[in-house]
C-alpha cells in the first residue's frame, strides 16, 4: 500500500565549529599604545638661612700720647 | 432542464439552487486545472447574439451539474474575453475561476506562513520581504485557488490536504493510462550562503584610580588623557582625572624671620645683644628630598683695645633646595565605540534519497551538471534602520543615554550624543545637562542648575548639592557661569531620515523610515501621501509597493555579537537554507507522471489539494500514489460523454525517515539551562518536516577573541608605570655635590680680596649652584617616569568564519516503486 511505513534511520552529524576566512588572517591592526608622563622634570623649590648675632663692646678710653 | 446549469451572476454571489438555470444553452464544456493555476472554463454555446461584454451585462457565471439527485456547483468565473467566432452559430467562452481579491487572500495566507524554518527574511531583500511568493521559497508548496469558492491557499507539491482519491483499475479506461518521466529527479543542491554584518560594541572600561609616586609627577598630570580624548582604534576617554595629591604644583614658600635683643640695661663686653634670623622653606604635604646648597658666613670679633676696628656681629648664611615626591592619582574611565566587519559563509550539500531512475553513465561533469543545483544566497543580519532606543516624544526631565533617539518638539528625530538629563524645554542646540549629585563632569561639559547654565571647569564628581562656589583642591571654581549654550559638546545629532511613528495623511518620501502601528520599521520605496490606515503591502497606482520591512531589531538580536549561524536565530537561518534545498529537491523529485481517465463522478471529487492513487496491474508495484498535478473535467452534448481526466506526479524516493540523536550535553551539565544555550555534543536536528536533519555549527573564534562588553582583562594589554621613584630618589642623590661656599662681598673685601677678582669669585659660586641646579633636573630628566597602557583595537577586521555543515539525505516518500517487480 501507499501508506508504507518508513524505515527510520538516526542521523549521526558531525558538528563543525568556523574555520576562519581569509579576511581574518589580514585582520592585524596594531594596539592602541597611550603613554602619560614621560615629559616631567618635576619640581625644585629652594630656601636659605640667615642669621646675624651681634655683640657689645666697651673700648677703654683712649691713652693720650705724649 | 439539466443535467447542466450555466447562470450569469453578479460577482461574488454564493451557490444557491436559485441558479439552477440555463442562461446559455451548452453544447459542450472542459474545466481544466494545473498546479499552481487557477481552473479555466472552456465552452460552447449557441450563440446568444449579443455583445457579451457590453456595459452592464454579467460577466461572471455558474456552472454545476445535477447527478439527478444533487446538484454539484463545477465551476465558478468570470468571462475573459469575447468569442473568437462571434459570426458562428455556436461560440467559445473562456472563463477563469480567479478571484478579484487574489492578492489581498494570498497576502492573508502569507502572514501565516512567516514561521520558522520555511521562512527567513535574512535572505530576502528589503523590497521583497512583503511579496507573498517570497513565503513559498523555503516550502515545497503552491499557490492553489479553490475553482468555486475561489478560497486561495498553499498546496505541498508531495502530499495534499485534502486526502486521497483512490482510482479502481476498473474505473480506469485500459488505454488512457499513461506513465512518463517527466524530469529527471535531482540528486543534490549544494548551498552557498553568506551572511554579514557590522559588529558595533559601545561601552566603557573602568581603570579605577591608580596612585603614582614620582618626582616628576608635574609630566604625569599634564600629559594625562584628557576628557573626550580621542585614543584612536575606537578607544576614547570618557572620564579623567589626575590629581596632584601632595600639591606641589601649587606649592608655596614659606618665610619666618625672628629676633631677639638682650633686654638688661647695662651690658658688658661680649655679651650678645641681638640676634637676627631668617629662613625660606617651602611647605610641602609629601616627603621630599633636601640638599644643602651652600653655605657659609662672617666671624665677628671685638677687643678693649680702641685702636682696634670691631666687628660685633657675626653672620651665618645657608641656601638650600627641595625636590619633593609627587603622589599622583590617576582615574581613566575608557569608552570603546566597537566596529568589526564580519561575514559568515555555510555550505552544505543537501542530498536525495532516491531510486534510481537512470542508469548513471559515470561520475562526469556532465552528468552532475544535470543532477545537481547550485543555491548561492547573501543576507544581512546585522542593524537595518536607526539603532538604539527609541524613546518616543521628548520629555523633559528625563534621563537620555548615548544612542537613545526621540521625536523632538519640532517634529523632527535626533538621537542623543551624550548621556544627560533632559532641562525643561526642548532646544536642538542643548549642550547642557540638568545638575545631578554623586556624576562625574568632565571639564568642557555644561550644567543647569538653579535656572542658570555653568560650564564645569574641573572635572570632578559632583557633590550632595550644587554649590556655584565649589571650589577644587587647588582652589579654582569648579563651576563657571555661562550666558548661552555655546562652547559645550552638543547633546543632539539630528536624524535625516526617522520620521518617528507612521502617521495618516503624510509626505513621506523615498528613504523615510519609520515605526508602524505594527510595531515594526520600514523605509519608504517611494514617495506618496499616506493613506487613513497603515498597509504594510500598500502600492501606488503603478503596483509598487510603498513600503519595505526593515529587520529592527537585526537578526543577529544583539549586534556586539561575534558569531550568527551557532546562535539560535542563527540555526533558523540554517533550517531555512536547507528548507530552500529542500524543496527544489522535492519539486524535482516527483519524477514520475501517471495520468488517466477518470470517470466523471471520480473526477468531481479531484483537486490540487489532494492525492490520488492510480491502479493499474502494469504499473511497477500494480499502483502509482502522487500528487494532483493537473486534472479536467469534460463533457460534450454530441456524444453525450462525461468523463475525467486526472495527472499525478509520483516521488520516486525510498520513503525513509529521519531522527535526530540529542547529543551529550557538553558545556553545563543538562537542565541547567535552556536548550538554545547549551551545548550539545553530537546532537542532530530534525526539521520539522520530519524528512531531513542536521547537525548544528558550533561557535568558535575565528577573530582576536574579544567578547562584548569589554572588561579590563579583555581591554587591557598591559599597564606599565615605568621606573619607580626609587630610582630617581638614587640619580638625585648621585647628582648632589655636595655643599658649595657661600661668601658674601663683604666677607671678600674683609678677606681683602682685590676688586678685581671679587667680580669673578661670586659669579663662580653662583655658578656652581646653576650648576647643582642642572644637575638635579638632568637626574630628573634621565630617569623618566611614564605610564604605560596597552589597549586591544577595537575597530578592526574584516573577520569572516566558514562553517561547513553536515546534513542527512533528504528522505523523499516511495510513492511508485520503479524496483518493484
Amino acid at each position: 500500500m501507499p501508506s508504507l511505513e518508513p524505515i527510520v534511520r538516526p542521523f549521526v552529524g558531525t558538528q563543525t565549529t568556523p574555520q576562519p576566512g581569509v579576511a581574518t588572517v589580514a585582520a592585524i591592526v596594531p594596539n592602541v599604545v597611550v603613554i602619560a608622563g614621560a615629559s616631567g622634570s618635576g619640581k625644585i623649590m629652594h630656601g636659605s638661612y640667615n642669621s646675624s648675632l651681634t655683640v657689645y663692646n666697651k673700648k677703654r678710653p683712649k691713652e693720650i700720647k705724649n | 432542464m439539466g443535467p447542466f446549469y450555466f447562470a450569469w451572476v453578479n460577482q461574488g454571489t454564493p451557490f444557491s439552487p436559485t441558479l439552477y438555470r440555463e442562461d446559455e444553452v451548452v453544447y459542450s464544456f472542459a474545466i481544466e486545472q494545473n498546479e499552481g493555476e487557477a481552473a479555466t472554463l472552456q465552452m460552447e454555446i449557441k450563440n446568444p447574439l449579443v455583445g457579451l461584454l457590453a456595459p452592464g451585462r454579467l460577466v461572471w457565471a455558474w456552472l454545476s451539474w445535477s447527478d439527478g439527485t444533487t446538484v454539484h456547483p463545477l465551476f465558478f468565473g468570470r468571462l475573459i474575453s469575447v468569442p473568437d467566432d462571434m459570426f458562428g452559430e455556436v461560440v467559445s467562452l473562456r472563463l477563469v475561476a480567479m478571484p478579484p481579491d487574489f492578492i489581498e487572500q494570498k497576502r492573508s495566507v502569507a502572514a501565516t506562513l512567516q514561521a520558522r524554518p520555511f521562512y527567513d527574511p535574512v535572505f530576502v531583500e528589503p523590497a521583497r520581504r512583503l511579496d507573498p511568493d517570497t513565503m513559498l521559497e523555503g516550502r515545497s508548496a503552491l499557490w492553489h485557488i479553490d475553482r468555486t469558492t475561489h478560497a486561495v491557499t498553499v498546496s505541498d507539491i508531495l502530499v495534499g490536504e485534502d486526502g486521497v482519491v483512490d482510482i479502481p483499475e476498473a474505473a480506469i479506461p485500459y488505454d488512457s493510462v499513461k506513465m512518463s518521466v517527466d524530469q529527471a529527479p535531482l540528486k543534490s543542491v549544494a548551498v552557498d550562503a553568506t551572511v554579514a554584518w557590522e559588529q558595533e560594541a559601545h561601552g566603557s572600561v573602568d581603570l579605577g584610580t591608580q596612585y603614582f609616586r614620582s618626582y616628576s609627577g608635574d609630566g604625569l598630570i599634564s600629559s594625562w588623557p584628557r576628557p573626550d580624548a580621542s585614543l584612536g582604534q575606537g578607544w576614547g576617554v570618557d572620564y579623567s582625572l589626575a590629581v596632584d595629591v601632595y600639591n606641589v604644583a601649587i606649592a608655596q614658600t614659606l618665610s619666618m624671620q625672628g629676633s631677639w635683643t638682650n633686654p638688661a640695661k647695662k651690658h658688658n663686653p661680649g655679651d650678645t645683644i641681638s640676634i637676627n634670623w631668617s629662613r625660606t622653606t617651602p611647605v610641602l604635604a609629601g616627603p621630599y628630598y633636601h640638599a644643602i646648597l651652600t653655605q657659609g658666613g662672617t666671624t665677628g670679633h671685638i677687643s678693649e683695645n680702641p685702636d682696634e676696628k670691631d666687628e660685633p656681629t657675626s653672620t651665618a648664611v645657608m641656601t638650600d633646595v627641595w625636590v619633593p615626591e609627587w603622589l599622583v592619582a590617576g582615574s581613566l574611565v575608557l569608552r570603546y565605540d566597537a566596529k568589526r566587519s564580519r561575514s559568515e559563509n555555510i555550505r552544505f550539500v543537501l542530498g536525495a534519497d532516491l531510486q534510481p531512475v537512470f542508469t548513471d553513465p559515470g561520475d562526469s561533469a556532465a552528468d552532475f551538471a544535470q543532477d545537481a543545483e547550485l543555491i548561492s544566497l547573501n543576507g544581512s543580519v546585522g542593524n537595518e534602520g536607526p539603532y538604539g532606543v527609541f524613546r518616543g516624544d521628548w520629555q523633559a526631565g528625563a534621563s537620555y543615554a548615548r544612542f537613545d533617539y526621540f521625536m523632538a518638539p519640532d517634529g523632527r528625530a535626533y538621537s542623543v550624543l551624550k548621556d544627560h538629563v533632559a532641562l525643561s524645554s526642548f532646544s536642538a542646540q542643548q549642550t547642557a545637562t540638568l545638575w545631578q549629585p554623586d556624576k562625574r563632569y568632565n571639564a568642557g561639559d555644561n550644567v543647569y542648575s538653579g535656572g542658570q547654565i555653568y560650564a564645569v571647569l574641573v572635572t570632578h564628581v559632583s557633590g550632595g548639592s550644587f554649590d556655584p562656589t565649589s571650589l577644587a583642591v587647588n582652589g579654582t571654581l569648579i563651576y563657571d557661569l555661562r550666558i548661552s549654550q555655546s562652547g559645550g559638546a552638543q547633546l543632539y545629532g539630528l536624524m535625516q531620515n526617522f520620521r518617528g511613528h507612521w502617521a495618516a495623511s503624510t509626505i513621506y518620501v523615498a528613504s523615510d523610515t519609520f515605526l508602524a502601528p505594527d510595531s515594526q520599521y520600514y523605509q519608504v520605496n517611494t514617495g506618496h501621501v499616506s493613506a487613513a490606515t497603515f498597509d504594510p503591502f500598500a502600492a501606488d497606482l503603478a503596483g509598487r509597493m510603498l513600503y519595505a520591512l526593515l529587520l529592527n531589531p537585526p537578526p543577529i538580536g544583539d549586534i556586539s555579537r561575534s558569531n550568527y549561524f551557532p546562535s539560535d536565530r542563527g540555526l533558523w537561518s540554517v533550517e531555512h537554507l536547507i528548507c530552500r534545498a529542500r524543496a527544489h529537491l522535492l519539486l524535482r523529485a516527483r519524477a514520475v507522471k501517471v495520468s488517466c481517465d477518470v470517470p466523471f463522478p471520480i473526477a468531481l471529487g479531484l483537486s490540487l489539494r489532494k492525492n490520488a492513487i492510480v491502479r493499474d496491474r502494469r504499473i511497477p508495484g500494480g499502483y502509482a500514489l502522487g500528487k494532483v498535478v493537473g486534472y479536467s473535467l469534460h463533457g460534450s452534448g454530441d456524444s453525450g460523454e462525461l468523463m475525467g481526466n486526472v495527472s499525478i506526479g509520483c516521488a520516486v524516493g525510498n520513503g525513509n525517515a529521519v531522527v535526530g540523536l540529542d547529543g551529550e550535553p557538553s558545556y553545563v551539565e543538562d537542565g541547567y539551562v535552556s536548550r538554545g544555550y547549551q551545548l550539545y555534543e553530537g546532537a542532530t536536528t530534525v526539521l520539522p518536516a520530519g524528512d531531513v536533519a542536521y547537525a548544528a555549527p558550533i561557535a568558535g573564534t575565528v577573530d582576536d577573541g574579544l567578547v562584548f562588553p569589554l572588561d579590563i582583562s579583555q581591554a587591557v594589554v598591559s599597564q606599565r608605570f615605568q621606573t619607580a621613584s626609587v630610582a630617581q630618589q638614587e640619580a638625585i642623590i648621585e647628582a648632589y655635590q655636595g655643599q658649595q661656599k657661600d661668601q658674601q662681598k663683604d666677607t671678600y673685601i674683609a678677606a681683602g680680596v682685590a676688586q678685581q677678582f671679587l667680580a669673578q669669585l661670586l659669579a663662580d659660586q653662583a655658578q656652581k649652584k646653576q650648576q647643582q641646579i642642572e644637575a638635579f633636573i638632568q637626574a630628573l630628566t634621565k630617569t623618566p617616569t611614564w605610564y604605560e597602557l596597552v589597549l586591544r583595537p577595537v575597530v578592526n577586521g574584516p573577520f569572516a568564519a566558514e562553517y561547513d555543515v553536515s546534513t542527512s539525505a533528504l528522505m523523499i516518500p516511495r510513492q511508485i516503486d520503479l524496483a518493484n517487480t
